[in-house]
């Protein structure tokens, strides 16, 4: 069978800001909330940005270390055949999955396609940003109104303390990637 | 849903610029360097190979010198340019949590 394409935003190989341990993290292209403040308006925009088949996403692209997939956007349920067969790889690996969205969980739960992705979800974060009721604590979400919703045993709140908030990538040739729950690069560079 | 971003580094800060090249001699990567204030330029010195630094109308400031010697210490030079400039611009309630480099690329997690 023929793998789903994904719209895809940006990879990064390996995180230590954005869900337990160090993650791989799948930036999804694509979404039409519109909250205010959001920390990615780039990813708003349905235009494709780099299609890639959701089976094999992974394929060769596993740090060493590297405990699960984090799944954030863009909004991933709007891609939710490509966002199934993402997860289920993931698992198929042994990897933990972590997946933010700005729907409610009762809102996924009544929507077939978007359902069927739940069992395959370790750890879900939902709800809309709102700007107005920042997280300021180290925990991955970028304001106080998103539930962490555990969907299995995998992991629990105490492993949802971050080291930090914001990460920085500097590569060989001065390229900066930024990732995290605030940015530093708007104004230092 | 979690930031992210890249940015481009542009050589634009004299004062990374110094900050850079300091920590490059440190590390042994270049022999020495020296910055003329009159010119606005810098003349670095690696191994015997020597690359000027001077400022284009733009306002960056840009790398002259043999092809092979330039390519390979621009990259480097932004690389340790972005750092600095990261270090010193912190905000006041943020601090460096860890920081790493591997596989020549230098990791900085940071709390806020």
């Amino acid at each position: 069978m023929d793998s789903t394409l994904l719209n895809i935003h940006a990879i990064l190989p390996r995180s230590r800001v954005n869900g337990p341990g160090l993650r791989l993290v799948v930036f999804f292209q694509g979404c039409l909330r519109g909250c205010e403040g959001c920390f990615n308006p780039a990813t708003h925009s349905f235009e494709e940005k780099e299609l890639r088949p959701a089976a094999s996403l992974l394929e060769g692209r596993m740090a060493p270390g590297v405990e699960g997939i984090t799944v954030s956007g863009g909004e991933p349920f709007l891609q939710p055949r490509g966002l199934r067969e993402l997860l289920a790889a993931a698992r198929a690996r042994g990897l933990s999955t972590l997946v933010y969205t700005g729907f409610a969980l009762e809102e996924l739960e009544a929507g077939p396609l978007m359902r069927e992705c739940l069992p395959l979800i370790d750890l879900l974060v939902d709800g809309p940003y709102r700007m107005q009721m920042p997280e300021e604590t180290l925990l991955p979400r970028g304001s106080t109104n998103q539930r962490f919703h555990f969907l299995t045993t995998r992991y629990s709140l105490a492993d949802l303390m971050m080291p930090g908030r914001v990460e920085l990538f500097i590569s060989g040739d001065g390229t900066v990637k930024e990732t995290g729950f605030g940015s530093l690069t708007r104004t230092v560079l | 849903m979690s930031f992210y971003t890249v940015i481009k580094t542009e050589l634009s800060v004299k004062k990374y610029l110094i900050c850079a090249l300091e920590e490059l001699k440190k590390r042994g990567e270049i022999t020495s360097f020296v910055a003329s204030e009159r010119k606005d330029a810098i003349e670095v010195d690696r191994d015997g190979d020597i690359i000027n630094i001077s400022r284009e109308k733009a306002g960056n400031y840009q790398l002259g010198g043999d092809n092979r010697v330039v390519n390979a210490f621009s990259n480097r030079l932004k690389q340790m340019y972005a750092y600095e400039s990261i270090k010193d611009n912190l905000p006041l309630d943020f601090e460096i949590s860890s920081e790493t480099e591997t596989a020549g690329e230098i990791q900085i997690v940071l709390k806020g």
